[in-house]
């Protein structure tokens, strides 16, 4: 399809026409009625939509059914999803938000770049909303595309409080369609989300029902393969104590995967002529979980990701982290319902809608994927045998646990300052190319897991060139559990449970900005940054310093920084800067990405560039909700 | 690093250290019924219990535990723990803390010093010293392995061994290796938080412990079959 737009953008009159979210609505006013949703029948009753400059919202509680037990739920007007909000590239806008809860509230509008105060983060922002309070947020508006909006106060986004916010831009989009939709994805649970989180750290595997068992594969693995080899494919993982098949803290389990604030039974329905093209504004609202998206019979083009413009790329499948936003276009040409399938990453259930021409046609969920295992490479670890050239067989060491870390300590002669406890790590203008992988032969050799799957595949995507991590003295204690030792860039690898799947899977390295980098200068330091924890004990960190015991991450007004962040963990983090745009380092440089929330998949690295343009205090974190707390930096930019 | 890191008993008494309303180490509190059940051997049925509760932060507990057995309607045993337990490793606590036994005759309180955690291969291990009266010194070690069958059926073979270092002829204790117990428990996780079980316990008294039971005309081994319940919140 063509880049540069051809078409006009549609009225306004037929974004609202089309924007049809679907079955929850009860209207703007505070209801008391609960809103119904499970099993009923698809419906195109119209999600409410907000537009204009001026707008009153009201926090409050509503009972919902998603899974035939009524439950409390967080909501913005009595609606969940909260109502959509239009707003126009250029134009100030002013929201009343009132607190009918009773405690504190807020709302954070995501991926906006506005004033600090308006920001939305209590403790940082402001003192956030008591009850009964109304606070009136004012800023203009200077982007344009897809954003949402959610509480940043206690659990209440677990509990609802999630909004999609649609800036339409001043320039003509560079693309057409004929039809737009909001996909806003979430997952939800009749478990408060207090007891969800103290389940976790009492049971960290609480949720997770895909454990190893021996009918169910040991069993049949060692009558195909032998005993022998079945045996010692466990033997790394249950040494390490940990499972390959720990993927999500959160499952569906408990979770109620919902498309636009509709189950999977009940459906949401967006219409489409065949031949008509249709923009789906994909917003990732859950608390804990990560959707792979796909439309059987469909190619969907990526033509923006957080709000941003991108080169457009044709795809089969993507993976949608926690608070990311991607604009799709496809174009159904057959007069059938296309499914729109989310499945959460870990295959535990899926969110559930579907595009048809005929509001009696229905289309049917494919089966869920096979459940995926981490491997060496989720681990950080560098990849098994035959994968690395020179080095096969020649497994890198990974500490953690109770291994001595004097052993650990990789004094491998690269010039590479030690830092101590003191955050933030800052290492300077340093010279990647001097930590390359040359070191491989010099690291102690620790674990040697001979067995592990030999087809492992190796990716590149390498812009920096990754050189062996530093892991600062706060790294080390029972607060943190493994640290990766070989963390690679991996933008071009679709990740756990996605790779070689016979699908185009949308990675980072297919994205690449439709606009010129805007700050060219090369960043004036790089700060590295470690996403930390210890899964059983279920503590989260960043450096193994949590967010209670930090100093803030200090930028000088108008600086360009390279942030760079290690996963030493095995689950990918969605982090979120807040105030200022992250320019993905993909290697291509004049082009970079620009996200608000960027994935970094276990075991791996990736690094983005910021320019610190908006003085004041700004949050900080990994975007899953039971990680946030722990994983959470101030910035502060003076 | 703020105060509390380095004075742990300050985070339990101050829970609400989090800036902006967050608090990443909430006081928890945990009861964990790890085993209530009728156990039947030579006739008698027990009912007999090990119970634990908590309350604490991620690094930082304050365990009190008990565990028994009574028959017809009397205690026939009874220890109570009162332990801080504190993280020193990613998998490992140190635990410190108090014996009390109510149904001794005489006061025989003990202090406890000890290690519990994951060992590797998911070995979930719990050593303990206690000590007293004057330089008695006990010493305990469980390991256990959940074997996974199948999602809901688990399999749990333990290992118990225990030894002193004073021999006391009332009780059947003898110095050196005293006790070792095997059992294997097979739970029906309905919930992860809720599991009923059938298992079978095979008590065996070694060395100066068997010779004194022997001496007093007492067996030194002991089947009991289990039909109990585990659950926690």
């Amino acid at each position: 399809m063509s880049k540069h737009n051809t078409l006009p953008a549609p009225s306004r009159r037929r974004f609202v026409q089309g924007l049809a979210l679907g079955g929850l609505a009860t209207g703007l006013s505070l209801s008391t009625r609960p809103l119904l949703a499970a099993n009923t029948a698809p419906t195109l009753k119209p999600h409410p939509v907000l537009s204009g400059t001026e707008f009153d919202l009201n926090i409050g509680h509503q009972l919902v059914n998603f899974t035939g037990k009524e439950a409390l739920a967080t909501t913005v007007n009595g609606s969940l999803p909260a109502p959509v909000l239009r707003w126009r590239e250029g134009e100030r806008v002013t929201l009343n938000v009132h607190n009918n809860l009773d405690t504190d509230s807020s709302i954070h509008w995501h991926g906006m770049i506005l004033p600090t105060e308006m920001d939305g983060v209590p403790g940082l922002s402001f003192d956030g909303i008591a009850p009964g309070e109304t606070f009136t947020y004012a800023f203009d508006v200077q982007q344009s595309g897809t954003y949402w909006y959610h509480s940043h106060s206690g659990f209440q986004e677990q509990t609802g409080l999630y909004g999609a916010i649609i800036i339409d831009p001043k320039e003509p989009e560079p693309f057409s369609y004929d039809r737009d939709y909001v996909l806003m994805l979430s997952d939800w649970s009749d478990t408060p989300p207090e007891r969800v989180y103290a389940n976790l750290k009492k049971m960290s595997h609480y949720y997770n029902r895909r454990e190893r068992t021996l009918a169910d594969d040991l069993i049949p693995e060692a009558q195909q393969d032998g005993w022998g080899t079945a045996l010692s494919r466990r033997q790394m993982w249950d040494k390490m104590r940990m499972s390959d098949r720990d993927i999500s803290d959160v499952t569906g389990y408990t979770y109620t995967f919902l498309m636009n604030g509709q189950t999977p039974a009940s459906g949401w329905t967006g219409l489409f002529n065949p031949g008509e093209k249709v923009r789906l504004r994909v917003i990732n609202a859950a608390a804990m979980t990560f959707f792979d998206l796909r439309i059987p019979g469909l190619k969907m083009t990526v033509v923006a990701c957080d709000g941003q413009y991108v080169e457009p790329v044709n795809v089969d499948e993507f993976r949608i982290g926690a608070a990311e936003t991607l604009d799709i276009i496809v174009e159904p040409t057959e007069h059938k319902a296309y499914s729109l399938f989310a499945q959460a990453i870990d295959r535990s259930g899926y969110a559930h809608g579907q595009l048809t021409p005929d509001i009696t046609l229905k289309a049917t969920p494919p089966a869920l994927d096979p459940a995926p295992e981490l491997t060496h490479m989720d681990m950080g670890m560098a990849m098994a045998a035959g994968e690395h050239g020179g080095h096969a067989g020649h497994d890198m060491p990974m500490s953690h646990g109770t291994m001595s870390h004097g052993t650990m300590t990789h004094d491998t002669g690269h010039a590479m300052p030690t830092q101590t406890a003191a955050m933030p790590m800052n290492h300077g203008k340093m010279d990647h190319g001097k930590m390359a992988h040359g070191n491989h032969d010099a690291m102690p050799a620790g674990m040697h897991h001979g067995n592990g799957p030999a087809s492992e595949p190796a990716y590149q995507g390498n812009p920096l060139s990754a050189g062996m991590p530093v892991h600062a003295d706060s790294e080390y204690g029972p607060h943190v559990d493994m640290r990766a030792e070989a963390p690679q860039y991996r933008l071009d690898d679709p990740g756990v449970g996605l790779r070689n799947n016979g699908r185009k899977v949308l990675t980072y390295a297919d994205l690449r900005s439709l606009h010129p980098t805007p700050d060219t200068r090369e960043p004036s330091r790089d700060i590295e940054l470690h996403l930390t924890g210890n899964m059983s004990r279920y503590m989260w960190s960043l450096n193994g310093i949590r967010y209670a015991d930090a100093d803030p991450i200090q930028l000088t007004y108008g600086e360009r920084v390279r942030i760079i962040l290690v996963n030493d963990t095995m689950m990918p983090h969605p982090v979120h800067l807040h105030g200022m745009w992250s320019d993905l380092e993909t290697g291509d440089t004049t082009h970079l990405p620009r996200k608000h929330t960027l994935v970094v998949q276990p075991g791996a690295r990736l690094s983005y560039l910021v320019t610190a343009d908006a003085k004041g205090e700004w949050a900080f974190h990994c975007h899953l909700l039971y990680h946030m707390m722990g994983m959470f930096r101030k910035v502060v930019v003076s | 690093m703020k105060l509390h890191t380095h004075w742990p008993l300050l985070a339990l008494l101050t829970p609400a250290l989090a800036q902006g309303g967050m608090n990443d180490d909430p006081v928890l509190g945990m009861f964990n019924v790890k085993q209530l059940e009728g156990a039947y051997s030579e006739g008698d049925t027990r009912l007999a219990w090990n119970i634990e509760g908590w309350l604490g932060t991620d690094l930082h507990k304050l365990v009190l535990s008990s565990e028994g057995a009574r028959l017809d309607g009397r205690s026939e045993e009874h220890e109570l723990r009162l332990l801080y337990r504190r993280a020193i490793a990613p998998y490992w606590d140190l635990q410190l803390g108090w014996q009390h036994e109510p149904l001794a005759d005489k006061r025989d309180d003990r202090a406890l010093l000890g290690v519990n955690g994951t060992a590797p291969w998911y070995l979930e291990t719990e050593f303990n010293l206690l000590a007293g009266p004057g330089t008695d010194l006990t010493a305990e070690l469980s390991l256990e392995r959940e074997i996974r069958l199948t999602r809901q059926w688990v399999l749990s073979p333990e290992v118990g061994l225990t030894a002193h270092n004073f021999s006391d002829r009332e009780e059947h204790q003898g110095s050196g290796l005293a006790d070792l117990d095997l059992e294997l428990r097979l739970a029906w996780e309905v919930r992860p938080d809720f599991a009923p079980y059938v298992g079978v316990t095979w008590e065996r008294k070694l060395g100066d412990s068997a010779d004194l039971a022997r001496d007093s005309g007492h067996d030194v081994d002991e089947t009991l079959w289990r039909v109990g319940v585990s659950f926690w919140f």
